[in-house]
């Protein structure tokens, strides 16, 4: 049934007030599960080794270093980290950055067109999402 | 007539002897006209053909079978500023050099073998740098054999310079489309992301106000001007950058040795790092705005992303046959070879804008100066290991201005 465990959320992300509406969001919605945050996708890359599972990923696709399609690509090309979850939350409204989220099997596309009401339904989704979802590795 | 001339026949055979001579006559006078008509077709078709040759603003030579001049039109001889009589007889390598005549000499083969030749190629007798087209057509005897060669030369070097300029304007065109492209994916992002934040914080301090939660709303005031200042900043180095290559001021003698000092001193670093210049940097014609704003960028950001505490920051000039070289050289942090190519796209940055501020734009417009004027710029490590060395190659002979700038409107009073 739904997660025995903590769901931890892993957010990469590179812009401080982008952070600060999340956590913002996170109270508003009265959600308390640890939120970890990478600067970038080479920061979370780094991060994910010590993750604990179940874990969620929510990530930008512009980002300094390495961005969040070039990290969706890492995560599935890894043995160990390809069955991740990973939500885009970016302000990319671009066709081919969608098509390239969709084709490495992203759980969900959401845009930050404004942050005020659909954000904080993009996070409530995100939110029903681990509650009712089993996640791998549970065990 | 003959009758009159001559005794009457008396006899059958007389008489028949006087008509085989008739007729003789007759058949003799015939051939005469004939070839008299043979030989005024003949002059009639040279006449037509000299007219031809001469008429044409083309060269023409005709070449026997060992390649030497039986003729050359007076195009060519004017070229050449020879004589007719000095032009024939000769050998068309003794025209053209052995060194061109080694390059040309596979066409003049084939030609020979009964092929129609032809090509494109800089060069010909009078104009070693207009660009022609080269056509051999051989010339067969009754019995099928080449006896000679057509050559014709047609100089397209105007032709040619517009198929150049046409080159270079479609790929300015491509290369504009790409950016076009480029703009407005990140124009979608990178200039929407200070928007949507100063959206944010006026949300915010809306809440902070009617709670009355007052350091809130003073920390998120801070970052509201910050973000102001971001956005505002972001669209000037875009307007730079549209503007790299375009508008570049006047060319003039350039003391590149001064214009650092004063990129030093207009960028005012800290004292920890210290910034000097390695031997003396030239001085030649060139446009000096592109140029320093290259240098400023450079500098720029070798003092903005040092680490600290201390460091060094050097600029330096190597001369190397139609560039210089410029060197800028920091002993910081150093790039990881495998952004050699993103460090010079728009809006990327190696840290996020919160903690180095930057629009990303930086080296963007250096790559795109540098392109401008058709030189390459990269970075290597330093030598040493430690830092970055951002090199540049500056071109002594600058292009022109990328656009034609545009046409001021005189607003009517």
């Amino acid at each position: 049934m739904a997660s025995s465990k903590v769901v931890t959320i892993l957010l990469v992300e590179d812009d401080e007030i982008d952070v600060k509406a999340l956590r913002w969001a996170f109270d508003k919605l009265k959600i308390a599960n640890p939120l970890i945050v990478a600067r970038d996708g080479e920061e979370a890359w780094e991060m994910l080794k010590d993750l604990p599972r179940p874990y969620l990923i929510i990530t930008d696709i512009n980002m300094p270093r390495m961005n969040g399609i070039e990290l969706l690509r890492k995560i599935r090309e890894s043995e160990q980290y390809r069955d991740s979850i990973v939500f885009v939350l970016t302000t990319s409204n671009d066709e081919q950055d969608k098509i390239d989220a969709y084709n490495l099997n992203v759980a969900g596309y959401m845009l930050k067109t404004d942050m005020g009401t659909s954000f904080q339904r993009a996070i409530a989704l995100i939110d029903n999402y681990w509650k009712v979802v089993e996640f791998p590795g549970q065990d | 007539m003959m009758a009159n001339e001559r005794p009457r026949p008396t006899t059958l055979e007389e008489a028949l002897r006087a008509l085989d001579e008739a007729e003789a006559k007759l058949r003799a006078r015939d051939s005469d006209t004939g070839i008299i008509r043979l030989t005024e077709t003949v002059k009639r078709s040279e006449e037509r053909f000299r007219m031809l040759a001469e008429g044409v603003p083309n060269h023409l030579l005709f070449l026997d079978r060992d390649l030497r001049i039986e003729f050359a039109n007076d195009v060519f001889l004017e070229a050449a500023g020879w004589t007719a009589e000095k032009a024939i007889g000769l050998h068309i390598s003794e025209i053209m050099g052995p060194e061109r005549y080694l390059q040309r000499q596979p066409y003049y083969e084939r030609a020979l073998a009964g092929e129609t030749v032809s090509y494109e190629s800089t060069g010909a007798i009078g104009n070693e740098h207009g660009f022609f087209r080269f056509q051999y057509r051989p010339s067969f005897d009754d019995h099928g054999n080449v006896r000679g060669i057509f050559s014709m030369a047609t100089d397209i070097t105007r032709r040619r310079k517009i198929e150049l300029e046409l080159e270079a304007k479609q790929a300015e065109l491509l290369r504009s489309n790409k950016d076009l492209e480029q703009f407005a994916y990140v124009a979608s992002h990178d200039l929407k992301a200070p928007l949507r934040a100063i959206e944010l914080l006026v949300q915010w301090i809306t809440e902070g106000l009617e709670g009355y939660d007052k350091n809130n709303v003073q920390e998120n005031l801070g970052l509201l001007a910050k973000r102001t200042q971001r956005l505002n900043r972001l669209l000037d180095d875009l307007l730079a950058y549209s503007r790299a290559g375009r508008k570049v001021g006047s060319h003039r003698m350039t003391d590149t040795h001064a214009l650092v000092l004063d990129v030093f001193q207009l960028l005012n670093p800290p004292p920890s790092i210290a910034v000097s210049i390695e031997g003396q940097l030239p001085k030649f014609m060139t446009y000096s705005a592109p140029l320093e704003q290259v240098l400023r960028n450079l500098i720029s950001n070798a003092i903005k992303h040092h680490p600290g505490p201390e460091g060094r920051v050097i600029v330096s000039c190597q001369e190397q046959d139609d560039h210089y070289v410029f060197a800028v050289q920091d002993d910081g942090e150093g790039i990881p070879a495998q952004y050699a190519e993103r460090v010079f796209e728009m809006f990327q940055t190696l840290k996020s804008r919160d903690q180095v501020e930057g629009s990303g734009m930086g080296l963007a417009i250096v790559n795109r100066i540098v392109q401008w004027q058709r030189g390459r710029v990269w970075f290597e490590a330093a030598p040493g290991g430690k830092g970055t060395v951002f090199k540049f190659q500056w071109k002594k002979q600058q292009p022109q201005p990328a656009t034609v700038e545009t046409k001021t409107w005189q607003a009517a009073k």
